[in-house]
């Protein structure tokens, strides 16, 4: 980061450690109301019920994809702004 | 609904409970891959070189152990990797904790084909009451309730979580590939009774059956929980064995009663005392002919200095406290001092049987050993095992 990144606690180790844990809080909440603004639609639509939703099992394929996603979210978080990989 | 596994002990998993488990799953996988693999690189690329240049080169895994817990990505891996080791527990118990009752019913249900025999006045030794190992609550023996098999469930239920697969589909590869690599290599030699010592849930003891089927099979714990959810778990797959609450370092058996005595990842939990009576019943017990033949940790003799840091984290940083200590013992003196001769010592690095098929894994036997960044590990690369132990003549 040009010119540094500011930090405010005695270790600034704990400033980017502040820096992910945010930034983990906000995915799961935009997240959480996704999903439950689908569910809520589904279930009022009687596409769904509370039943199937929980017995759901993904394909193989998704299962992969999703693998993936997993790996992919995992990075974005621990690398992002404040990479806790990198000094 | 969906199962966590193919027998009756298995839970009923939500939409939820699948999902943390596959994440957490991922978390550990990418701790031990990829930030490992950053960590390896700063070693590589700045610490270490900066201490040769400084005529300070790190030639044991302590040193660089000392060297690498000031540097900022070994205590972000080593702060990730504590958080996903508590997770990995927390979050296969919500399952457990909702069909506790149903499981310790399904555990009481009269046996059809093994036995269990449990001992309540067995006196559990300090060292597993004393720590909660791996980071896991209660450990392996604590009971919440009559006749428990919590301990068992979240540990059967854990493995897939902590291992990412690593273990096999029925968790049984270790046991299956130390039992096939004996068929395989000592084809003329046809055990008819098979000790596994720590079995916890018999998940390396039953492939011995399919391995030998003619063989008795008989497994050692001194946990309870475990012991029962084993017995339950056998059952409902259809494997004869006799699962008994005992100490292996004072076995109730009589002498020269087993033609194998195995063990997996058993020893390195083990006080150094506690090993060297463990290793003098072992030997009790085997009938002369018999094998010793256990998975373990590689021995830190035979590993480069950076692999010995990297295994090392663990009795560092996960209630692993012996596992340093027995990995610094000789192991073929280990079992001279327990009766066994030098000249019957046997070790093998062997892969994974159930992952590379009867073929595959035949030919690999012949290699000879290999002791690199593999041998030992959890890696979807190619994990190699470990095995030692020798005959008894």
């Amino acid at each position: 980061m040009k010119a540094g990144r500011p930090a405010f606690f005695s270790d600034p180790e704990i400033d980017r450690l502040l820096a992910i844990i945010v930034r983990l809080m906000t995915e799961h909440s935009v997240l959480n109301e996704r999903v439950k603004t689908l569910e809520a639609l589904l279930i009022d639509s009687g596409a769904i019920t509370r039943e199937t939703l929980e017995a759901f099992e993904p394909s193989e394929e998704q299962d992969a994809e999703w693998g993936q996603e997993r790996f992919q979210l995992i990075k974005d978080v621990l690398e992002s702004g404040a990479n806790i990989t990198k000094q | 609904m969906n199962r966590s596994h193919d027998h009756e002990m298995a839970v009923t998993l939500t939409q939820g409970d699948r999902s943390r488990r596959a994440f957490v799953a991922t978390l550990r996988s990418h701790v031990l891959q990829r930030m490992a693999g950053e960590l390896r690189q700063h070693f590589e690329g700045t610490v270490g070189p900066e201490h040769a240049k400084s005529g300070a080169p790190l030639e044991t895994p302590e040193a660089i152990h000392e060297a690498m817990k000031v540097e900022f990505p070994f205590k972000a891996y080593s702060s990730v990797r504590t958080a996903a080791q508590e997770m990995v527990f927390d979050v296969v118990s919500d399952a457990v904790d909702r069909e506790l009752e149903m499981l310790n019913e399904k555990a009481a249900q009269p046996a059809k084909t093994g036995t269990l025999r449990l001992d309540p006045s067995l006196q559990l030794p300090k060292s597993v009451t004393g720590i909660d190992v791996h980071l896991s609550p209660g450990s392996y023996h604590v009971e919440h309730a009559e006749a428990d098999v919590s301990a068992g469930a979240v540990y059967d239920n854990s493995i897939d979580v902590f291992a990412f697969g690593q273990f096999g589909k029925q968790h049984n590869d270790i046991g299956s590939t130390l039992s096939n690599y004996l068929r395989l290599k000592f084809p003329d030699f046809t055990p008819a009774s098979i000790l596994d010592c720590g079995c916890t849930i018999g998940h390396n003891t039953l492939p011995w059956a399919e391995t030998y089927p003619d063989a008795e099979i008989t497994a050692i714990d001194v946990a309870a929980p475990v012991l029962r959810y084993a017995h339950a778990r056998a059952e409902s797959m259809g494997v004869a064995a006799h699962f008994k609450q005992m100490d292996a370092t004072s076995m109730a058996f009589g002498d020269e009663q087993f033609d194998v005595v195995f063990s997996s990842m058993f020893m390195h939990e083990l006080p150094l005392k506690h090993l060297h009576q463990y290793l003098k019943e072992a030997f009790r017990v085997l009938k002369p002919g018999g094998i010793l033949w256990q998975m373990e940790l590689p021995p830190m003799n035979a590993m480069p200095n950076y692999e010995n840091f990297c295994m090392n984290w663990d009795t560092y940083y996960n209630n692993e406290p012996y596992y340093g200590t027995f990995r610094r013992q000789d192991y073929q003196q280990l079992l001279i001092d327990a009766g066994f001769s030098a000249d019957q010592f046997v070790e093998a690095t062997m892969p994974r049987y159930t992952f590379i098929g009867e073929e595959a894994f035949g030919e690999a036997i012949e290699d000879g050993n290999t002791f690199d960044t593999l041998t030992g590990r959890m890696d979807p690369k190619g994990t190699r095992w470990y095995g030692f132990g020798a005959w008894k003549r």
